[in-house]
């Protein structure tokens, strides 16, 4: 079966950002838009590099890319949202990448996918409010033998099972319990 | 471009003639051979999206898209092989089973694009699987509603809002199948940069945007389409009303992608459904002073008497007359000849008068020569400009039409604007250069333009009203460097146009008008372009006809006033309070307002769809709005009542 979802545009966890984090976000954006002179064909290479400084392309600093480049917003929304190499939502703290390359998606990476959804309650491209995960796909990472292949934080996982995204949050959120009691602030 | 070469095809195996640079579906077009097409609309760029246009051409492998295939001398074109149309069939049953498109459930049904190409092709079931994908519905515009459920991503809407309203507020994001038409940074329609033109919302071939207005009150093959023209606010915009039973169901622009097609939210909208209270019946304040229901005869009765007593009692100039411009010149002419012949009155005013004297003063300090309104420039001309300076005026708000014209000249040809206004203006945040003088500092800071600019174009007229930059910069509190740098961009120009409109026209100075023209003068050496946004329908009309020559208000306290107010909704508190003094006030009124709840007599007047009549635009072009509703029962026409009291004195 394929994958139908065509999930809805906005996200149900609303990740806001403080007046303080979009100030800073805004300051750092302008820092990268200076290196670049007002042609629209740099829009790319300034959103991959304020991508690269602040991690993801919050709404305050695609703002401040289109006021620069004197272009309309929506052509910014545009192309970050035509290149899966953009990110609008913040990285989490760990990042799940469910593979839904061929050999994966007929052992049923969909099904891991569906699985993390529910669990993490976000869709694919998304952070979770507490920002502790985000998900998405990849296609194949190169060892299809062990499929389904999740990666976790990096690391590839083979042959997951649903039950098992259970078990990687269960063990992430010791080690946090963990971390807490060590250094208890 | 009738020096095109002439070039002759074969379609379908006959001679057809075109000329070169056309498509092969706009040959086809002008040759009355039918090609459907679903993405492609005239005066649009041609993307090729849909591929229901699809025809055979000898020597190109494949089928090819003929709204984006250039007509050359001799091609021998197919449009309609079994092949083709399985094809086309095909492309309607992905489409039905992409997104989802149930009739019975949609706004546009039977007047969908989309549907009208199933029937054709009788796609009575699609092969395969339907998608169901869970898409939004984005509601939060007072006007329209995107159902991204029922779009086919043929990108008119995308194209209409960038290449013919010059907004640009929707794209696609996204790819691939997941694809989404976006309003800026995804925010809903109603949050974002959309000025609620409903352009998109007309170019849309199916329900994907639609009118909440007009929604399930008819559809096209219902009613009859009645061609008019706007007449609220001096643009003069062709449009279309969908007329079923008597009632307006839409408005749309008669000609979409044409100058005047594109229509603002009050004119598709706003005409279409408002709020306001009908007065149907006239009303006579009886002695408890509230307003009662009335016959005609006593209301007509009770004004011809009192107009009689009054000219006896006061002579004829303790009465006036004002008019809202609004009006069809005919009925504006009746009242002129009511008031100035019938009763005897020269204090006859129109709301916006002062603005025309304004105006005019304005013109005649410049010019010396007695000349008038015509020295303004055709509308157009700003499509021509290579920098639009726009003052005291938000045309987005006022006239969105002409706002439109300069975003885009702005977003097409990078003409740069200039804002210049002392109030908030939220167009400055669309332009180049925003200046807010303080208030009142206005002709300062275009005396300090002026002098700039006679000095960077090396002018030699000796314009005497030169101010110096640093004395400007004391006055308007702006920035040294802001000045001049707008004064660069003029002289940089080689064709500016200067826009002004109500900030300029309700300052009562008719010497910064005479600097506004001075300054145009200065920097466009082809001669003056200037053109002021007036704030009515008819303000031209109602003005070239004498009503605003005199200040109605001023000398005189009027002891009787008549208010033609008809479908106007201008509410100024000063001037009801000021007219409300009269001892006896006459409101012939569409709607209740503030005016007609201190009128001692109240007739109904009919509103823009209930008369036909002849409207001069701002720029002095002359067009007619037809009667597209019959009056309901009771509703006289304004030149008929006029005539009526006229007769009675
Ligand atoms: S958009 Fe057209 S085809 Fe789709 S459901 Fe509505 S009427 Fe039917
Ligand atoms: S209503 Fe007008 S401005 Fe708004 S999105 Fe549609 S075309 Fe663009
Ligand atoms: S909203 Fe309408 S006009 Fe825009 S792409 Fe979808 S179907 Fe086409
Ligand atoms: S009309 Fe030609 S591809 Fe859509």
């Amino acid at each position: 079966m394929p994958d139908t979802s065509t999930e809805p545009p906005v996200s149900n966890a609303k990740i806001v950002n403080t007046p303080e984090e979009q100030e800073d976000n805004r300051r750092r954006t302008r820092k990268v838009l200076k290196k670049f002179n007002r042609k629209r064909e740099n829009l790319v290479p300034v959103l991959q590099q304020v991508q690269d400084e602040l991690g993801y392309l919050p709404r305050e600093a695609m703002l401040e890319v289109a006021e620069y480049l004197k272009v309309p917003e929506v052509d910014v929304y545009g192309v970050v949202t035509f290149y899966n190499q953009f990110r609008l939502k913040p990285p989490g703290k760990h990042s799940i990448r469910v593979c839904l390359g061929t050999a994966c998606h007929m052992k049923g990476g969909y099904i891991l996918l569906d699985a993390w959804k529910r669990r993490l309650g976000v869709d694919r491209g998304e952070t979770t409010a507490d920002r502790e995960y985000d998900l998405d796909t990849v296609a194949c990472v190169g060892c299809c033998a062990m499929a389904p292949v999740n990666v976790i934080d990096k690391k590839a996982e083979g042959r997951v099972s649903p039950t098992r995204v259970d078990g990687i949050l269960l063990a992430f959120k010791m080690e946090k319990e963990k971390k807490a009691k060590e250094k208890p602030d | 471009m009738s020096d095109r070469k002439e070039i002759t095809l074969t379609v379908n195996g006959n001679q057809v003639k075109g000329k070169e640079g056309d498509t092969v579906l706009q040959l086809c077009r002008a040759n009355n051979i039918y090609v459907p097409t679903l993405c492609f609309m005239e005066g649009l760029s041609n993307v090729g999206a849909c591929r229901l246009c699809v025809v055979e051409i000898d020597g190109e492998r494949r089928i090819n898209p003929s709204c984006t295939y250039p007509a050359r001398d001799g091609l021998v074109v197919r449009t309609h092989t079994p092949n083709l149309e399985k094809y086309r069939r095909l492309i309607l049953e992905l489409m039905f089973t992409e997104r989802n498109h149930f009739c019975f459930f949609c706004a546009a049904s039977g007047d969908c694009e989309l549907q009208a190409q199933a029937y054709r092709y009788q796609m009575d079931h699609a092969r395969y699987p339907y998608t169901f994908p869970a898409l939004p519905t984005d509601t939060l515009n007072d006007f329209m509603v995107i159902d991204h459920n029922r779009c086919i991503l043929c990108g008119r809407c995308v194209r209409v809002c960038g290449e013919v309203v010059g907004n640009h507020t929707l794209d696609f994001s996204r790819r691939g199948w997941r694809t989404l038409i976006a309003a800026d940074l995804n925010q809903p329609l109603g949050e974002s940069s959309c000025i609620s033109c409903g352009a998109c919302l007309q170019a849309c071939p199916t329900g994907a945007i639609f009118s909440k207005v007009s929604a399930y009150r008819g559809r096209t093959s219902e009613g009859k389409v009645i061609h008019s023209i706007c007449s609220l606010c001096g643009i003069g915009c062709e449009i279309d009303v969908l007329v079923k039973d008597n009632n307006i169901v839409r408005i749309d622009g008669a000609n979409l992608a044409g100058l005047k097609g594109q229509l603002c939210l009050m004119g598709r909208f706003q005409q279409v459904y408002n709020e306001n209270q009908r007065i149907i019946t006239p009303l006579i304040r009886n002695k408890k002073g509230d307003l009662e229901p009335a016959s005609w005869e006593d209301a007509m009765k009770l004004i011809t008497g009192k107009i009689k007593d009054y000219k006896a009692y006061y002579g004829a100039s303790s009465i006036a007359g004002f008019a809202s411009s609004l009006c069809p010149s005919e009925t504006l002419e009746a009242f002129v000849k009511f008031m100035r012949n019938t009763i005897g009155t020269s204090f006859i005013d129109t709301f916006d008068g002062s603005g025309y004297r304004a105006v005019i003063q304005g013109i005649s300090t410049f010019s010396k020569n007695g000349k008038g309104l015509e020295i303004e420039s055709p509308l157009e001309s700003i499509m021509d400009a290579d920098c639009v300076m726009v003052v005291g005026s938000n045309p987005l708000e006022t006239h969105p039409v002409a706002g439109s014209y300069i975003l885009r000249a702005k977003t097409q040809k990078k003409v740069n604007v200039i804002v210049v206004d002392s109030r908030p203006n939220t167009f400055g945040f669309r332009s180049d250069i925003y200046l807010r003088p303080d208030n009142g500092s206005e002709a300062a800071l275009l005396g300090a333009l002026e002098g700039l600019v006679a000095k960077k174009t090396k002018s030699t007229e000796k314009s005497m009203r030169f101010i110096s930059l640093g004395r400007a910069v004391e006055k308007t509190g702006l920035d040294k460097d802001a000045i001049q740098k707008a004064a660069a961009m003029l002289s940089r120009a080689k064709n500016p146009v200067i826009v002004y409109g109500d900030g300029v026209l309700s300052a009562n100075n008719p010497k910064l008008i005479a600097r506004l023209l001075d300054l145009a003068k200065l920097a466009n050496h082809d001669g003056l372009k200037v053109i002021s946004l007036k704030p009515r329908g008819n303000s031209r009309g109602a003005w070239e006809l004498g009503l605003a020559n005199q200040d109605g208000m001023a000398k005189i306290k009027p002891k009787m006033a008549y208010v033609l107010f008809s479908d106007d909704t201008f509410e100024t508190g000063d001037w009801v309070d000021q007219v409300g003094q009269a001892e006896f006030l006459v409101a012939q009124a569409s709607y209740r307002s503030q005016l007609t709840d201190c009128a001692d007599v109240v007739l109904p007047s009919p509103i823009w769809a209930e008369r036909k009549g002849k409207y001069v635009s701002l720029d002095g072009k002359v067009g007619h709005s037809q009667k597209v509703l019959e009056p309901s029962s009771g509703i006289k026409d304004d030149v008929e009542i006029i005539t009526k009291l006229a007769k009675g004195i």
